[in-house]
């Protein structure tokens, strides 16, 4: 007889990144090449930056009334800065980038388009982890991926999830025009790589994933205990495929850096194949660490990134760190007013104290608070920003200060934060001493480019490049210039009056000039 | 529940449907198949008169285009057969398709012989 099939308890929900689900409403786009798609007309319409910076921002309720609240209550308050979410220039960019990237992959994958399905097919046959690598000969897939690598605390994942979130995330398609079209779009998916950086962690992850969306059971289909995830990863692939998986996000992947056997390997492996063969578009989220494991085996996924790498550094105390720290300002809760306008080095303390780390910063500015309130004197001032970071922020102490001291040696100990990959691109450590020996030559250099078209100094040095037979020392052989003319004027007296004289004409300037100029060239 | 379907030939039969499906799942076994679209860990699937349709229907996506009587008029046997039946009969049948029944009982209704030839 049949029984009914015993379900088993749902195990707990491991998605922490949650979307929206909605029916499917199709709009035309705009943009030919993405006509006829269902996929992409039932997105919604693509953002300008004005629209986007609105949709993006998240910013708590702020109420004058309460800066006279009694103290435990405004406690409570100003943890509402952690809530807060200032687009910045850097949010919009990446949230273009999501929008093409998304639509692109799409654009690739049209399941009412013509042969779609004998292509589907035929990727799948071949879809193996050992078999050949199915390169589809008429289409080149036009999916691309790229990584965002970043120091730890500038936002990456929050902005991720708040740009993914601009989309739906499940959108379910019954018919589309007069074609019966039964499918639960996935538009977005954002995991975490497994602490242990393993695959097959990675693997049961998302197939949890798409049944917490969908309540099917694809956990219990594809990844039951006894599967392997050489078995497992091709059924990703397909069920990414079925489903039309818009972006693929992959966050803390320096985990994999820390794989077991060859786990890295084989799962970078894997996104490559996810991108080329079935144009899935998958973006790498990690700190610095990652970039060990992003640009060993994984430069063939970067050559084909198509949105190009995203280095993502702390801010730079600038335009945007000033209208950020503006934004966050403006929840203050201590009972005395205090505004930027009126001390604006408090821009640069915060600066100094936190190094444009953002999450830091508005921890540090939340401390201050706090500090003010519980110390009575109700006013947020550079001193006691200093006192609550010094007392709050203890443990990153020591990066912090040899970030604003540039202490390479100390960096260095902190792959995260420094990585020996991206030295070039980094701030460098004040000029030492063989700062000093270039300095001379940079002298000589700018006074070159600086020197009248018949300059002496050109003279002086090509002295320095001519061959030993040439030195100073044995006449020239040519015609003398103007130089010797001025001092021939002068022999007799003293070096100095020649000096004087070559001073006067031009040619030569005080080093002192350049000093600082040079100095500062170095450090920037 | 499933969550994707292929598109439907016309007077295509839902064997022929639900055999699609479990080739686009990638399914291995019969038993992912049935369990997906019936809920059963054990149901044989009737080439011309496929019952517990009701159910089938109930687990696709929200909002599909497909009711049971929609399915039963172009995706199964019934309406060739039905012409050969009285309508008391087809109205019996067409309820049986619907309810969580095996097979069998579906056939005995229509006076079919236990199992079809494929």
């Amino acid at each position: 007889m049949k029984k009914p099939d015993p379900i088993p308890p749902t195990p707990p929900r491991l998605l922490v990144v949650k979307g929206r689900t909605v029916q499917a409403a199709y709009r035309e786009t705009g943009i030919p090449d993405y006509g006829g798609n269902p996929l992409i007309e039932a997105l919604p319409p693509v953002l300008t930056d004005d629209q986007a910076t609105l949709r993006l921002a998240c910013y708590p309720q702020y109420d004058e009334a309460l800066r006279h609240a009694p103290d435990h209550i405004r406690y409570h308050l100003i943890q509402n800065a952690l809530r807060c979410f200032i687009p910045l220039d850097i949010h919009l960019d990446l949230q273009r980038r999501f929008s093409c990237l998304i639509r692109v992959g799409y654009a690739g994958r049209n399941p009412l388009g013509a042969k779609f399905w004998k292509r589907f097919t035929t990727t799948f046959q071949t879809f193996d982890q050992y078999g050949e690598q199915c390169r589809l000969p008429n289409e080149a897939s036009k999916a691309a991926g790229f990584s965002i690598v970043g120091i730890s605390g500038v936002g990456k994942s929050l902005s991720v999830e708040r740009i993914l979130n601009l989309y739906p995330q499940v959108i379910h398609h019954g018919q589309y025009r007069d074609r019966s079209f039964i499918n639960s779009q996935i538009v977005w998916m954002k995991l975490d790589c497994p602490f242990d950086g393993s695959v097959k962690g990675l693997c049961v992850n998302f197939f949890q994933a798409l049944d917490d969306m969908l309540t099917t059971n694809y956990r219990r289909h594809y990844a039951h205990n006894r599967r392997t995830s050489d078995e497992m990863l091709p059924d990703m692939g397909l069920v990414a495929a079925n489903h039309f998986l818009g972006v693929l996000v992959i966050d803390e992947i320096q985990r994999l850096s820390s794989a077991r056997s060859g786990g890295a390997t084989r799962m970078l492996n894997f996104f490559v194949q996810l991108v080329n063969t079935i144009g899935v578009p998958v973006v790498l989220i990690g700190n610095y660490k990652a970039l060990s494991v992003l640009s060993g085996d994984f430069s063939q996924m970067r050559r084909g990134a198509g949105q190009g790498d995203l280095i993502w550094d702390r801010m730079a105390k600038d335009e945007q760190w000033r209208f950020f720290i503006e934004s966050l300002w403006r929840l203050q809760y201590t009972r005395e007013v205090c505004r930027l306008e009126q001390d604006p080095s408090l821009l640069d303390v915060l600066y100094e104290e936190t190094q444009g780390i953002s999450d830091l910063a508005v921890k540090a500015y939340m401390f201050a608070q706090e500090r003010a309130i519980s110390s009575g004197r109700e006013r947020v001032t550079a001193s006691v920003i200093r006192s609550a970071v010094r007392d709050k922020l203890g443990l990153p102490r020591a990066v912090l200060d040899a970030l604003r001291t540039n202490d390479r040696r100390v960096l260095e100990q902190y792959e995260d934060v420094y990585p020996p990959q991206l030295k070039q691109y980094l701030p460098k450590p004040p000029p030492a001493l063989e700062a000093v020996s270039g300095l001379a030559n940079d002298i000589i250099d700018k006074s070159r480019a600086d020197a009248p078209a018949s300059g002496s100094p050109d003279e002086l040095q090509d002295a320095r490049h001519q061959p030993p037979d040439r030195m100073p020392g044995r006449p020239p052989n040519e015609a003398p210039g103007e130089l010797p003319k001025i001092v021939a004027g002068l022999s007799g007296q003293n070096d100095l009056a020649a000096y004087n004289a070559l001073l006067q004409a031009g040619h030569i300037r005080r080093p002192e000039e350049y000093l600082p100029e040079v100095y500062g060239r170095k450090e920037a | 529940m499933i969550s994707f379907f292929p598109e439907p030939y016309p007077d295509e039969l839902c064997y022929s449907l639900f055999a699609r499906y479990r080739r686009r799942a990638g399914y291995r076994g019969r038993i992912s198949t049935v369990r997906d679209l019936f809920g059963l860990r054990e149901f044989k699937v009737a080439i011309d008169l496929p019952s517990r349709l009701d159910h089938f229907i109930a687990s696709l996506p929200p909002g599909p285009p497909y009711t049971t009587d929609r399915v039963i008029d172009e995706h199964t046997m019934l309406p060739f057969y039905g012409a050969f039946l009285s309508p008391e009969r087809v109205a019996l049948i067409r309820t049986e398709m619907g309810h969580p029944s095996g097979r069998d009982r579906t056939r005995r209704c229509a006076s079919l012989p236990r199992y079809a030839a494929p």
